[in-house]
């Protein structure tokens, strides 16, 4: 169970960057932090040895979740966030207190690795994976998709009924 | 290999830090008023940087995020599937979750939701 | 002797193409002005061949300008970003084959794991997010409209390129870069033809379909010509790169270089064999055994050459799209045209394995 410093690195650069998600001013700052995070997490994952998970996480929360972020606090203008949050000056208090714990939670997560070397974190572990998903959960992975059909249905008529208001407008 | 990777990454941001560094070093400073100024063809700014755009960029993002989700899906099922080739219940699999998803496609395409001219 | 030996593989991966990008200025210019019937850049020494090395140093010599209404950090942050995310999807690009020295395997690819292609995928979703930052921290309406735009249309392409290698997964057997290459290597086996033409199984012979959507994808990732909108002079005022002047620029420029050699290296892997040898050179390489990952390089940077070429010749042939165009070709034509090459891949791969 020893800690290398590139896990070491890791785990400082999350902390680092979930404190500027937190601490900034202007919130598409947060939003370019959040993508920092995803990134270093996505490290973090790889080194525990969750190969595809990792992997996942930069494709789909940094490449996607993020941009969708980025985008709508570009649409809606929302960079002066200070009229927004009701709480808004005690968030230093609130933040020093999450990053506390979530720094206490992924030195746990990274002290937990089992012992198995980067290289023998092989296939075999994919298939296992991979396995449970189709055979094992596959009602699971149907339903998944049926909630994406959803989610892109609902999406279609929300924006619709957006520029139906605009167009009265 | 993720201290193979950082090294990578390190050297890769070095490259453009060095150039700008550079670029600081060997520019000449001039103080100009009007070289400063904001672009917009010549005239005077008006309004805000960020006012509010369309929604269909909002719209675009989100449904790459859906579909992505999928292709997500559907990475493990072909490295599964190479592991056991010609297996029914594999495409059975495959079939019904490409019937929902093309159902969301042919759905969201002919809502004309993402009618870019006009 | 592990970090020399990663620091020379970095060096490689990345010296490379950064050097070969003042070549692929040149050739754009001279490739623009022969398309264009006009000499190109012929002065500064023979055949103009150092005009690019003059352009950087008229770059790095220029005033830089840092504008008074922008964010300073994030204005400076910006085009390292974007040339970071513009490299890092190199680390898992192979340059030659395996190096088999007494019996200890190299690779020639800074970052290897069981799920090659997927890492690429992933760091090459990065890209937006330099333009992103560059349109926001000018502080302009154009800029960070003409960023967004660049970044829909980035995102927009990735999903049919995606959708694409999955069936390329499914037709190869492996998501390993080596094993899609080692199994393009064998003559190709057309069911009543056979192996009468003796031509390679490369990917766009087996998948035609999937070689066009690529190809139409990494033009639109790059941003290059038709799908320029994003920089276009006459459409939105040059975009996510207006208040950037001297060096930063050219580090953007750098940046679409980096990525259009980044792409057609991709290409070549997945599509055109990679870096197994062409007819002449397997007989050179039957010589001399030894010389092989040269030979092996050769080839795979010929076949990236002629991809480059291609992009140039794009560039200087056809007019640029108009966006309302370019989003329909994205979601409504190369998408459905995705979604259908991976169900009858897969068909007929069921068919065939199920026989």
């Amino acid at each position: 169970m020893e800690l290398s410093f590139v896990d070491l690195l890791l785990f400082l650069l999350v902390l680092s960057f979930s404190t500027v998600v937190v601490l900034a001013k202007d919130t598409l700052v947060s939003a370019f932090a959040l993508l920092l995070t995803f990134v270093a997490l996505a490290g973090i994952f790889f080194q525990v040895g969750a190969l595809f998970l990792s992997v996942i996480q930069v494709m789909v929360y940094a490449g996607a979740v993020a941009i969708l972020f980025i985008f709508v606090l570009m649409l809606m203008n929302l960079s002066d966030i200070k009229n927004y949050i009701p709480h808004y000056n005690y968030r230093k208090w609130f933040s020093f207190v999450g990053v506390i714990c979530l720094g206490f939670l992924i030195f746990d997560f990274i002290l937990a690795q089992s012992n198995l070397h980067q290289d023998q974190i092989a296939k075999t572990s994919l298939i296992v994976l991979f396995e449970s998903l189709f055979v094992r959960f596959m009602a699971a992975f149907e339903l998944a998709t049926v909630l994406l059909l959803a989610v892109v249905v609902s999406v279609v008529f929300l924006s619709k009924n957006q520029e139906n208001l605009s167009k009265k407008e | 290999m993720m201290a193979e990777f950082f090294i990578f990454a390190l050297v890769a941001f070095s490259i453009g830090a060095v150039l700008i560094g550079i670029s600081q070093l060997l520019g000449r400073k001039f103080k100009g008023i009007r070289k400063n100024d904001i672009y917009e063809s010549g005239m005077d700014p008006k309004g805000e940087a960020l006012r509010r755009y369309d929604i269909k960029f909002y719209l675009t993002a989100i449904l790459f995020l859906i579909f992505d989700v999928e292709i997500v899906f559907l990475y493990p099922w072909a490295i599964y599937y190479l592991e056991n080739k010609g297996s029914t219940f594999l495409m059975a699999e495959f079939l019904f979750f490409m019937a929902i998803l093309l159902v969301a496609f042919f759905f969201f395409l002919f809502s004309n939701s993402l009618k870019w001219e006009e | 002797m592990n970090i020399l030996l990663v620091l020379l593989k970095t060096a490689l991966v990345i010296g490379i193409p950064l050097g070969i990008i003042p070549l692929i200025l040149h050739v754009e210019r001279r490739g623009a002005g022969f398309i264009q019937r006009r000499l190109g850049p012929n002065r500064v020494g023979p055949f103009g061949l150092l005009q690019p090395l003059a352009d950087v140093f008229k770059f790095l010599f220029k005033e830089d300008v840092l504008p008074s209404h922008v964010r300073p950090v994030y204005y400076y942050l910006a085009p390292m970003i974007s040339l970071l995310f513009a490299i890092l999807p190199l680390a898992g690009i192979p340059l030659c084959g395996k190096i088999d020295i007494d019996g200890t395997l190299f690779r020639p690819e800074v970052f290897h794991s069981d799920l090659g292609i997927l890492f690429i995928f992933a760091l090459t979703a990065l890209g937006p997010y330099g333009i992103l930052l560059a349109g926001w921290s000018s502080n302009n309406k154009f800029t960070v409209l003409g960023a967004i735009r660049a970044c829909a249309q980035m995102i927009s392409y990735e999903l049919a390129m995606t959708l694409t290698v999955i069936s390329l997964i499914l037709v190869y057997g492996s998501s390993d870069i080596h094993a899609m290459i080692a199994s393009q290597g064998q003559l190709l086996q057309i069911p009543f033809i056979s192996s009468f033409l003796g031509l390679p199984a490369w990917g766009i012979f087996l998948q035609p379909i999937g070689a066009l959507v690529f190809l139409v994808g990494i033009f639109a990732e790059s941003n290059r010509l038709p799908f320029d909108l994003a920089e276009g002079e006459s459409e939105i005022v040059a975009g996510y790169h207006l208040e950037y002047s001297s060096i930063k620029f050219a580090i953007f420029f750098m940046a679409e270089y980096v990525h259009v050699i980044v792409l057609s290296a991709l290409y070549t892997h997945l599509f055109l064999g990679g870096y197994n040898l062409l007819p002449g050179a397997d007989f050179l390489a039957e010589q001399w055994p030894l010389l092989t990952p040269f030979f092996e390089f050769v080839c795979f940077f010929s076949k990236v050459a002629f991809l480059i070429w291609l992009f140039v010749w794009v560039r200087w042939s056809l007019p640029r799209f108009r966006y309302d165009q370019l989003m329909d070709l994205g979601w409504k034509r190369l998408l459905p045209l995705a979604l259908g090459n991976l169900i009858v891949t897969t068909a007929i791969l069921f068919w065939k394995h199920s026989s």
